[in-house]
């Protein structure tokens, strides 16, 4: 691949430049996994897609402010997911967000069932999470922060952030089961 | 197997890419972003040519201030009696009961050695423009202090007497009132009553800022968001008590005190310039205290108060009322220097400079952005004149 003729380093300098060579590099190197990643929040390609163009171009604009500190992907994926919790405030009045009461389903999925789903199923779930509990799920089964640090991020109570992402789970667990049934 | 453990290899195993429309959509925002560059750079150089008049007239100002305050500090004239008295020989000098009362230039007093400091002097020395029979005597007694033929009256900075006779009152005297001036001179007597009351008008010129995490962002070079410097301006009344020689109490209400911020940020995929504009009544309460003896520097402290009227933000000219957004009252605290300039009679011209600095939050949230997310307060650099009229 062209990316593996440069260094890190030199993709960032380039990106730094402005140059629009490195900067699509630097896209197709992290897009899918981030664009992954936007989905989990977004529960659905348009939002996503949405998501991920404006988390790259924060990238671009504020690369300098990298500095070759840690890792660029680490750096890359705090952007698109602050950029995605914003998002996502924004469309849905930040004050209500975490406020919302999702209804239990305690349905449990088997193990098979998991393994055989499609994205679209999986995203059709996803979606239908209010998008604070979206929010926590993510942050804590995939970027595997505490509830203290999602509450403090959220600025919502551990407490909150707790229950939140127990409802979460079981009602998309509950929910995909009910898919595959 | 565990659920959060499968949802996340799920996010992380995602093998789909984003479409291209995406990349291109990128793209053209990087693309606006260098045409917002050079327009923000022509847009900057034409702000660099717009700034210096704003510190034109905040230079202006502080010039007169300084300059006003220099010149009578740093130069005074020193006006020997006698040769104001060839001119026109009215001279009244009046001694204690063990001397005789002499009137005229020729009839000086003995020299007594440094002892003429506590004779009771009074002298009329009256210069190129002096009325015939200036009432002088109808000046307040007991404190060194000289009128103008105008009516105006101000103290005797350093009242000297002459080494070598030991009679003529030596009496330094700004430049300005060399042109017609009734002269009393009467040293170690009761001070006169200082306490009065005041009443006037002011205006000022203000750069203010409202304060916030955004604001204050835009101030840092590599911010998305851009604060620019804004300015609004205030008036209103003022009035007051003379407490003592050295301490007055003021009270301003600004019939209206404008607040503005304007600043650039990123929206939607495009830079728009934003300004916030807040126009408020404001009360405040200030103690003065004067910081030189014969000069009349005053530096103040106080509070105030500021009451809400109306507030819009404007978006690439697109005005929309934001009052349900702030809190209806603002409060914080004052403190600045001002700088009399007698006008003649019981008249002055104040100028000086204030900071206000608002201590609480006067953000009320919405529906978008909660409170402790955007805690905002206000500050102000203000440029002030003002006119008054005391009253003894």
């Amino acid at each position: 691949m062209e990316r593996d003729l440069y260094t890190e380093e030199e993709i960032v300098r380039g990106c730094i430049e402005n140059d629009r060579h490195f900067q699509e590099i630097l896209y197709r190197m992290h897009a899918r996994k981030m664009y992954g990643v936007c989905m989990g929040y977004a529960g659905g390609r348009p939002l996503a897609q949405d998501m991920l163009q404006e988390a790259f171009v924060k990238v671009f604009r504020n690369i300098r402010q990298y500095g070759g500190k840690g890792s660029l992907e680490g750096w890359i994926r705090r952007i698109v997911i602050n950029t995605a919790i914003d998002h996502l405030r924004k469309e849905n009045h930040n004050m209500y967000l975490f406020n919302e009461d999702i209804t239990e389903n305690q349905h449990r999925m088997a193990d098979e069932t998991m393994s055989v789903m499609e994205t679209k199923d999986i995203l059709a779930q996803i979606a239908k999470l209010p998008e604070g509990a979206r929010i926590i799920f993510n942050l804590y089964a995939v970027e595997g922060f505490s509830h203290n640090e999602i509450a403090a991020r959220l600025h919502i109570s551990a407490g909150t952030s707790k229950s939140q992402f127990s409802r979460a789970r079981k009602l998309l667990q509950g929910w995909l089961q009910q898919t595959n049934v | 197997m565990h659920f959060e453990r499968w949802y996340k290899q799920w996010i992380e195993g995602n093998a789909e890419s984003p479409p291209e429309k995406v990349w291109e959509e990128i793209q053209d925002s990087l693309d606006i972003d260098l045409v917002w560059h050079q327009v923000s750079g022509g847009l900057d150089r034409s702000a660099k040519k717009r700034k210096p008049l704003y510190w034109v007239v905040a230079a202006s100002f502080l010039l007169l201030i300084g300059s006003a305050g220099l010149i009578t500090y740093f130069f005074p004239v020193t006006f020997l009696p006698t040769h104001v008295t060839d001119v026109q020989p009215v001279l009244h000098r009046t001694v204690p009961d063990d001397m005789p009362s002499i009137l005229g230039r020729e009839t000086a007093l003995p020299a007594r050695g440094p002892t003429p400091l506590s004779l009771n002097v009074r002298a009329s020395f009256p210069v190129q423009g002096l009325r015939p029979g200036y009432p002088f005597e109808s000046a307040p007694t007991g404190l060194p202090y000289i009128t103008a033929a105008t009516g105006e009256a101000f103290p005797v900075t350093t009242p000297t007497m002459d080494s070598e006779t030991g009679i003529h009152p030596i009496i330094k005297i700004s430049a300005k009132e060399q042109t017609g001036i009734n002269l009393a001179y009467v040293p170690g007597s009761e001070k006169p009553q200082q306490s009065g009351y005041f009443a006037g008008i002011s205006a000022q010129l203000a750069n203010t800022w409202v304060r916030n995490e955004k604001t204050s962002a835009g101030l840092q070079s590599g911010s998305l968001t851009d604060t620019r410097p804004s300015f609004g301006n205030s008036i209103g009344l003022i009035a007051g008590r003379t407490i003592s020689e050295n301490l007055v109490l003021h009270v301003g209400f600004d019939i209206i005190s404008q607040k503005r911020q304007a600043y650039n940020e990123y929206l939607r995929g495009q830079y728009v310039a934003t300004s916030l504009e807040m126009d408020y009544t404001k009360l405040s309460f200030m103690a003065g205290y004067k910081l030189h003896a014969d000069l009349p520097h005053w530096t103040f402290f106080g509070v105030y108060a500021g009451y809400l009227q109306n507030a819009k933000s404007n978006i690439n000219g697109w005005a929309e009322p934001v009052s349900e957004n702030f809190t209806t009252m603002d409060y914080g605290v004052i403190a600045g220097y001002e700088y009399y300039h007698s006008l003649g009679g019981h008249w002055q011209l104040g100028t000086g400079i204030f900071a206000n600095y608002g201590l609480t939050n006067i953000y009320t949230g919405d529906g978008l952005i909660p409170v402790h997310l955007n805690k905002t307060k206000l500050l102000s650099f203000q440029l002030g004149i003002s006119l008054r009229y005391s009253v003894f």
